[in-house]
């Protein structure tokens, strides 16, 4: 009797659990889901093209503004590092370069002793470009760097003389660049006097006045 | 005889004629009805059920360059619906359980028909209370195949597992829920 019951419960619970969950499962949507669906999209890909319109025109924007920025950042930079770069500053000292260039001017120091590695450039007293300067110059060869060496003294109490300037770089430099520098005329200019040398009197001396 | 949405639908389509535009709404038209099914499946509120379709909707416009490359559009909506409802779905306000029981008790030994007893709106709520204790896994199963359109196999592409797996745990989620049952209206009367 109580196996016969727990059956028909079973079979009851049975048929309970498929018919609930058939009505849990067939539900409906409210009329006209369709429509509002496609309003929605509708809708959506009205407002996204003004909006990537917008988008594009602000990307455009700040690419420009990025681009004026760097080359105007690329612009400053190269006006300052132009002169230091080139090697013609050794090959041909020439006074009006000297006299142009932003960066300091060559000076001398006592020997023995190398400038400081912190030391500022005499063109410009404002830290905040020392270390882009720096970097520069550890980057350049020995040669270029001798012609921006700063003497630890500021401001330089003279600017050298041309050729104070040429003993300078003839320090280093071989002897066909001095030559080049010195030019052709220098070297016309050079003359030895031909030698005059009288003979000297009573040579061989005699006997008797050595002795005597 | 008019169809829901139909009115809508017969106006001419507003947007730049384009050849998504009658994919979309041949989509729409096709699989609305499933994948608002599936939305209300895991929200169990018709509001909710509804923006969930929508949004459905609009991340198949979103990846509409890649309409060529989906084999399975229905399967596609079906899983989108489904995380996109599991990503909106709230815990919803716990049902007053022993108020759903005692009703349900009641009409059992009143001897009504189980599917008069089915058809109350207390029985679908104890129904639903109980499907939330089950396990994770039983439960998301159960509750895809609830929906009369999805088959085993297109249930187990949407979780990811074997057809045979969904059959396996959709026998032990009635087992479990026949205990459960039984045990509410045993205590109730």
């Amino acid at each position: 009797m109580k196996n016969d019951r727990h059956a028909v419960d079973d079979r009851f619970l049975d048929k309970l659990l498929d018919a609930t969950l058939e009505r849990a499962g067939d539900v409906e949507p409210r009329p006209g889901l369709e429509g509002r669906v496609m309003t929605r999209i509708r809708a959506e890909r009205i407002t996204r093209p003004q909006f990537a319109w917008k988008w594009q025109l602000v990307a455009g924007l700040a690419a420009l503004v990025l681009l004026v920025l760097t080359a105007r950042f690329m612009l400053r930079s190269g006006s300052t590092a132009h002169p230091q770069r080139g090697p013609s500053v050794i090959a041909s000292p020439s006074p009006a370069i000297a006299s142009q260039s932003p960066l300091p001017q060559v000076a001398s120091w006592p020997a023995g002793s190398k400038p400081a590695a912190n030391s500022q450039p005499a063109g410009r007293a404002h830290g905040r470009f020392a270390p882009r300067d720096e970097r520069r110059v550890r980057r350049e060869p020995e040669s270029v760097r001798v012609a921006s060496y700063q003497p630890k003294q500021f401001p330089s109490p003279s600017p050298l003389s041309e050729e104070e300037k040429l003993l300078l770089h003839a320090k280093d430099a071989p002897p066909s660049v001095l030559v080049a520098c010195s030019g052709n005329d220098a070297a016309g200019d050079l003359r030895i006097k031909d030698l005059d040398i009288s003979p000297l009197e009573n040579w061989p001396p005699d006997s008797d006045s050595e002795q005597k | 005889m008019s169809v829901p949405g139909q009115g809508i639908l017969d106006e001419p389509f507003p947007i730049a004629d384009t050849p998504t535009d009658d994919e979309m709404e041949a989509a729409v038209e096709e699989h609305s009805r499933l994948v608002y099914r599936i939305a209300y499946s895991a929200l169990r509120n018709h509001h909710d059920a509804e923006d969930a379709t929508q949004e459905t909707f609009l991340r198949f416009l979103k990846h509409r360059h890649d309409w060529p490359r989906i084999r399975d559009r229905r399967g596609w909506l079906a899983r989108t619906a489904w995380r996109v409802a599991l990503d909106a779905r709230r815990r919803p306000a716990p049902a007053s359980l022993d108020e759903a029981a005692g009703v349900v008790a009641t009409l059992c030994a009143a001897g009504k028909d189980a599917e008069e007893i089915a058809a109350h709106e207390e029985t679908a709520g104890l129904l639903h209370h109980l499907i939330d204790g089950l396990p994770h896994e039983l439960r998301e199963t159960l509750m895809l195949s609830m929906i009369e359109e999805m088959s085993s196999a297109e249930v187990g592409e949407v979780l990811g597992i074997p057809p045979g797996s969904v059959r396996e745990r959709l026998w032990r989620a009635r087992q479990l829920l026949k205990e459960k049952l039984r045990a509410v209206l045993g205590k109730e009367s």
